[in-house]
This record gives C-alpha cells, structure tokens and sequence, in this order.
C-alpha cells in the first residue's frame, strides 16, 4: 500500500529531476492558494458543524423514547448508504430553491446533514455508559449539560475518528463544487487537480503531493485512534 | 410556584427529541422534500406544460442505450469486484490473525487508503496504467480503497473467536484449511455479509476515482457506469431524464440495501 | 514520542509555509521574473518623403528614442494565463523611417501605440512573462 506514497513522491521530481513543476505550481499559480484555502475551510467548517448537530441528534436517537425513532434511524441508513449521484439531485432543488447555488453556503450546508455522522455516532452511543448519564441527570437538567460532560467527555476516540473520516471525506469531494458551483475561486483542491490541464506547467503532481499533506499529517497522528474507532 | 416551574421545563425525553431536530430538519429540506419533487419531475414530461408521462419518460430512459451500458457496467462492477474484494479481505485478515506476524503496524497501514484523497491517487493510476485499455485499472483502485475497511472490519471479528474450538478441531486432525472454512468463517458470517454488503454499496460510489482516472464526462463503454449517466445529464440540466434515473437508481440501491439489512438481522438471530 | 514530536514540527512548517506562499508568492514570482521598464512612444511631427513624389510631407507618427532604434523591439501587453491577467513581452518588427533629431519615426501600419519596453535586467525572448516596474 505504501508504494502509492513513494511513487507520489518520486513523480514529482519530473523533466529530469527538475524543481520546474514546484515553482510553476507555487509562485506562477495563485489560482491554487485559493482553491486550497477553500478546500481546508470547507473540510474544517463541515467537519465542526456536522459534529455538532450529529452529536446531539445520535443522542437523542439512542436516548429518546419516542415513536418512530426506529423509523428515522432506518431513513438514515438507507440515506448513508445512498449513492452520492442519488442524492445530489435532491440537494440541488433544495439549494435551487434557497437560491445557494455558487455560494459557499451551499456546499457547506447539505454535506453538514449527510447521514454518515450520525449513524457512525449511533453506533458508537449504542455502549454508552447509561448510568453516568443517570447520575449527571441528578445534577443538571440540561442536555446541553450531559452532552458536553458526560457524552463528549466518554467518546473523545470515536468523535476524533468520526472527524477525522468526514475531513478526509470533504477534502476529497469532487461532484458538489462541480455540479453547485460555478464561480472557479469557490472552487476546491480537487476540482484543481481534475482540470490541471488548464493551467500553465507540471502543476498535476506536485498540487497532489500539497492535497495529501494535510491528510496525511491527520493520519499519522490518530491512527490509532482511528482504528479503534471502526473496530467499536 | 413550584408546579408553575414544572410546566415551563420540558421533560428530559422531550428534551432529547429536540437534540434530534436540526439535523432532522436539514435532512427533510435537503434531502426528503426535494426526494419528492424528484418523484414529481419525473412523472411529467416538461416543467412548463406539466402534463402527466410517466410511462413515457421511464421508457424513455430504460431504451435509452447508454443507460443500458451504464446499468451493465455497474452490475459488472458488483459482481466481479465485489467477491473479489470480499475474499481477499477475508484471506489477508486469516493471515493477520492467525499468522505469526505483528500484525498492529499492518493493520494500521490498511487505513491509510481509506483517508487519502482519491484525487492524488486516481493521477498516480492515470501514470501507472495509461496503456490499459480496459476497466481493470479501476477495479484495482476500487479494491485499493476499500479492501482497508473490510480487513479491519474482519480481523476484529477473527480476533474475538474462541481459540479453544480450534485446539479442539485440531485435535481431531482438521487441516487449517478445513477448520477456517467450517469454523471460523460460519461463526463471523453476520460480518463478513455486512463486508459485502458495504461494498456493494461502495461500489456505487466508485464513480469519483473512475472520473478522475479516466479525467473526462465521456469514458470508454467499458466504464461507463449509471453514475456517469447522472452526472452527465445533471450538467445537461435535464430534469426529467435525471428525475427517472435517480428514482430507478434509489430503487435498486435500496432494494439491495433493504435486502442485505434484512439477511443480517436473520444471521443476528 | 520522538516521531510525534517530529510530526509536529513538519505540521507547523507545512502550514506556515502555505500561509507564507499564500501571500508572498505573488511578490516572489515577479521578484523571479525580468524586471523591465516601459517606455510610451508619442506622437510627433515628422517631415517624410513621400513614395513617389519628392515631396516632403509632415506626418504625425510615434516616435521612438533613436538609440532603441538600433535594438529589437519589444511590446509589453497583456495576455490571460492561469486565470489572470499577465504581462508578456512579445518582440515585434518595425519599418522605421530617416532619424529626424533624436527620434526615429515608426512607418509601419501593424503598430497601435502599445507600449515599448525601454529597458530590462537580463536579455528578454519573445513570449516572456515580465515585471514592469513603472507600469501606469
């Protein structure tokens, strides 16, 4: 598996062994730093919101007692497991009719929504410690509360991992800033990468080696965390 | 006073309904509503004149050739790849588990391919495989992506089998072989069908790599699948084409994922 | 521990120097570029012979500083590249008439005016980007 990485590293060093495609990228592109910039605002803004409303919302999927809860979750299943084209359209009447399309909002606003956050938190609150939350409840009568206390505190690994899963996802969407998006400095990293033709130079390999880092380094600091965090 | 305070404060169960709401909400506005205006755009035959045509536009559509090809790829793609990644995730985590090998480092480096941005990686293919000319490229860049999930997804599984039944087989002469495939694999059998069913469901999802590796709306036959279909009449603004194919492609990924879920329950019991 | 630590440093250059680049570069690729200078040529008044007869006829034409005269020309113009506008120096070939005083009179028909390049650090091609520092 890690020969991919290396030979991203070896391809970079083309036109004999030259630095030519890294200068062409890094001063003659500034197209490029905006993309980039959008495309780490976007992965950081989708990852913060998405948490925050799919926390709450596994939480009262697990704790509620309500009717037709089964039903929800089972929505958001069949959602999660949607392909991404099936859902765009959707999506794209929505923000059609917000009046979102080419604007940043609406690519950040569906993807905060999508069914992976929360039926991965789901999953992990199934072994919640229920007496904890008892306790807490003795406390406080604020969910915000027991959230923030109890749950947040008690899940640490699987939020990292649950982050770490929706950045990398995010930073690697292709189909939402193509299809909803026409302005090119609204545009991301991948869109970049899909149409370096267009640009002036090598900047194909070394804009890739740029879009892998910030990944990377997230990898290589929770990969524990992260395999524990499917293994629950 | 104090009665007067219990009717202001919610129960704490209302309480957690309301933690559900935003992203319930978000979901009926972005996902749910627009569901059914698809429904909707997909029976008429255009947005001005509004009259009914279902049938036409679901014939329209279903004859249409590429759409054919698409639907057949896409099958392909389930049923070549899919058996392919299940089985040779299942026989890499046997040997994590039960090789002698430190398997931690291993394991961990499956999961690498999984946060990586498939757009470098679809470039470094496009390098690697520029004189194939057939979908085998793909393929591989499909098992590369998620044979991770499914190793990991295993080993736990293998891992936590009692080790005391083999010793047992063992005893009676059982090859490795054999004790695995009577032993092992029935007993995580609700795993490895949730492995397959996850990528069955990846593999409709495998159309962003195969953009990026083939660069173009237009691929070869060979690749072009029902997500190439959408994709290209969503450029085109076509609602009612897109309406039809988004409906049929919900039907059939959800009658898969309404079967696979169904199975898994009936292994569970 | 140790490669934690590491990890931490490499992330902190990573991102340091993407802000860094993220507003300097633009500065960096014209520092790297050929500095030149432009120069407008303005109209003057010219006494030409004119083609047949032996008359001398007075003639707006622009002029051009005569030690130029003795180089390759060079316009500066710009031109799209990577989404922005740019500026490129394109050589181009002048008829130039009799050196009237310090002037020479351009004669050809093909030149609007565009600006000349007066000057540059190092010797310029044809199609080269450029930095004009007295642009405007």
């Amino acid at each position: 598996m890690l020969p991919i990485l290396s030979t991203v590293g070896m391809s970079f060093w083309q036109e004999k062994l030259s630095l030519k495609p890294w200068t062409d990228l890094l001063f003659d592109t500034p197209i490029f730093y905006r993309m980039f910039w959008n495309s780490v605002f976007y992965a950081f803004v989708i990852v913060i919101l998405e948490l925050c409303i799919a926390v709450p919302c596994a939480f009262g999927l697990v704790t509620a007692k309500m009717r037709g809860k089964k039903i929800i979750f089972m929505i958001y299943l069949i959602l999660m497991m949607m392909p991404l084209q099936v859902t765009l359209l959707p999506n794209y009447i929505g923000l059609r009719d917000m009046g979102l399309i080419n604007t940043r909002m609406g690519i950040i606003l569906p993807m905060i929504f999508s069914a992976f956050g929360i039926i991965i938190m789901h999953q992990y609150m199934m072994n919640l410690d229920e007496a904890q939350i008892e306790a807490a409840r003795l406390e406080t009568s604020s969910v915000l509360k027991v959230l923030i206390y109890v749950v947040v505190a008690q899940m640490k690994t699987c939020i990292i991992a649950t982050a770490v899963f929706i950045f990398a996802e995010c930073f690697n969407m292709l189909e939402q800033p193509m299809l909803f998006l026409k302005d090119e400095r609204l545009k991301n990293l991948t869109v970049f990468i899909m149409n370096a033709s267009d640009y002036e130079g090598k900047v194909l390999f070394p804009a890739s080696v740029i879009f892998l880092i910030p990944v990377l380094i997230l990898y290589l600091y929770f990969n524990e965390t992260l395999e524990k965090g499917i293994k629950l | 006073m104090n009665k007067k305070r219990g009717k202001m404060r919610l129960s704490w169960n209302r309480k957690c309904c309301i933690c559900m709401l935003p992203a319930i909400m978000g979901t009926l506005i972005f996902s749910l509503i627009p569901f059914f205006r698809v429904l909707y755009y997909s029976m008429i035959n255009n947005q001005f004149e509004k009259s009914f045509a279902l049938i036409s536009n679901y014939r329209r559509v279903l004859e249409n050739e590429y759409f054919r090809i698409a639907f057949k790829n896409s099958i392909m793609l389930i049923l070549i790849c899919v058996p392919i990644l299940v089985v040779l995730a299942i026989v890499i985590s046997l040997i994590l588990v039960f090789g002698k090998m430190k398997q931690k480092g291993i394991q961990i480096s499956f999961i690498l391919p999984m946060v990586i941005p498939t757009a470098s990686i679809a470039v470094i293919w496009r390098q690697f495989f520029s004189d194939i000319e057939n979908i085998f490229p793909v393929y591989l860049l499909f098992i590369w992506k998620n044979i991770g999930i499914c190793i990991i997804l295993l080993t736990a599984v293998f891992a936590s089998v009692d080790k005391e039944i083999f010793e047992a087989a063992y005893m009676e002469g059982a090859g490795p072989m054999k004790i695995h495939l009577h032993m092992t694999l029935p007993i995580s059998a609700p795993t490895i069908f949730f492995t397959v069913l996850l990528s069955i469901v990846n593999s409709f999802r495998i159309f962003k790599e195969s953009y990026l590796y083939y660069g173009t709306n237009y691929p070869p036959d060979y690749g072009y699948t029902l997500q190439y279909y959408m994709n290209n009449h969503f450029l085109k603004l076509n609602y009612q084409n897109l309406s039809v194919s988004a409906v049929f492609n919900t039907l059939f990924a959800g009658m898969i994922i309404a079967v696979g879920l169904i199975f898994i329950r009936r292994f569970q019991r | 521990m140790r490669v934690k630590k590491s990890l931490l440093f490499f992330t902190l250059i990573f991102w340091f120097s993407m802000i860094f680049l993220t507003f300097f570069s633009r500065s960096l690729h014209n520092y790297m570029l050929n500095q030149v200078e432009i120069y407008q040529p303005k109209m003057r008044m010219f006494s030409l012979k004119g083609n047949d007869t032996e008359e001398e006829v007075k003639q707006k034409c622009y002029a051009i500083p005569s030690w130029m005269g003795e180089h390759d020309l060079y316009v500066a113009e710009t031109r799209e590249k990577n989404g922005e506008e740019r500026i490129f120096a394109r050589s181009i070939q002048v008829e130039l008439g009799k050196k009237e005083g310090l002037f020479y009179p351009i004669m050809s028909k093909d030149y609007f005016g565009e600006p000349l390049i007066l000057r540059s650090d190092s010797v310029l091609s044809d199609g080269e980007e450029i930095y004009v520092k007295n642009w405007r």
